[in-house]
């Protein structure tokens, strides 16, 4: 039974709220550039290059819908961690493809769980750990309110639980729009802020959520 | 036209024939990213849960995608957690699934043809 079972940084994962941290790539993302017609490799820098020419994300991270055969009821979240892709699946063969954010190298999770709550301006309360290390999170250490352009979360946030029980994990934006595509969370889900609140609209509280993630560190609801 | 014009003419037209054999090489939109693991689609990673849930007995709901990865060109192999048991499926690009089964078949002997459970 794999049920819960942490390999390497699980117990970090235990503090509520962790959402944020430094870049460290889990595999080799590469992009396709139409201007020169190759293939690039996809990370930290080139992506933050990409995003301040380009202001907007490279295509294959844009929202958009692709064909997705499945049995799994139209409103269920797919979450292909590995590939950086959130679906959400549609009636007729299809599902809203979202370019995600997710967990670094020891971040990563699986599961089965579902949306337990929503949340429009959610506050966020930055760890005890990141409030020991940061003054600018100290400060927070009681919950930054939404809103706030600075507020890590963005303007939308969808609670996974297992049950009835918070995995601490959410979906949720960002105000760091380029991490897109890479492997930077401490295991949340984020999704560029226009995404956030797209998705945000389409999907109710219950709805199910697989994560996808081969070398997850960590699984739930399975 | 003379024959400069004409041959100029087929250069253009060859030109514009690699030019669009270029551009009709392009990955399709949805395909312009790719990663080095080789991992399966997610549609086809959940169509072996799908499959597996019969020869598991376990609900489909509760079994999960471990891994995958590409067998060759037209072929995933994708690890599933049964309830606690692994179980081992073979799709190709189309959805077909060509086999799933317990992983310990796996090792040496080929796992139940699809359907059989």
């Amino acid at each position: 039974m794999i049920l819960t079972k942490m390999r390497r940084f699980g117990p970090v994962l235990v503090a509520a709220g962790l959402c944020l941290g430094p870049l460290v790539a889990l595999a080799q993302t590469q992009i396709y550039d139409a201007r020169t017609g190759k293939w690039v490799d996809y990370d930290k820098k080139k992506a933050r290059q990409l995003y301040a020419r380009n202001k907007q994300l490279p295509e294959a991270f844009q929202r958009q819908v692709v064909p997705f055969r499945t049995a799994e009821a139209p409103g269920t979240i797919i979450i292909d961690g590995n590939q950086h892709f959130l679906y959400l699946v549609q009636p007729g063969g299809q599902a809203i493809r979202y370019g995600i954010g997710v967990g670094r190298e020891g971040f990563g999770w699986a599961g089965i769980v579902r949306v337990g709550r929503k949340a429009e301006n959610p506050t966020w309360t930055p760890p005890p750990e990141m409030v020991a290390r940061d003054p600018n999170a100290a400060k927070w250490a009681a919950g930054m309110p939404g809103g706030r352009p600075d507020n890590p979360l963005g303007p939308r946030a969808m609670y996974l639980y297992v049950g009835d029980s918070d995995t601490i994990y959410r979906i949720h934006g960002t105000i760091e729009p380029w991490t897109i595509g890479l492997d930077v969370s401490s295991g949340c889900i984020r999704l560029n802020n226009d995404d956030v609140v797209d998705l945000y609209s389409r999907v109710d509280v219950g709805a199910k959520v697989i994560v996808l993630m081969q070398g997850a560190a960590l699984y739930k609801g399975v | 036209m003379d024959a400069r014009g004409i041959a100029f003419g087929g250069l253009m037209l060859a030109a514009a024939g690699l030019a669009g054999g270029c551009q009709s090489s392009a990955p399709a939109p949805q395909d312009m990213a790719r990663t080095n693991l080789g991992t399966a689609p997610a549609d086809l990673q959940l169509m072996c849960a799908s499959a597996a849930a019969g020869p598991s007995g376990v609900d489909s709901s509760k079994i999960l995608p471990t891994s995958s990865s590409q067998l060759d060109a037209t072929s995933y192999r994708v690890d599933l957690d049964a309830g606690g048991s692994r179980f081992t499926c073979v799709i190709d690009s189309s959805g077909s699934v060509k086999s799933v089964g317990p992983a310990a078949a796996a090792a040496g002997t080929a796992p139940a043809p699809a359907g059989a459970g």
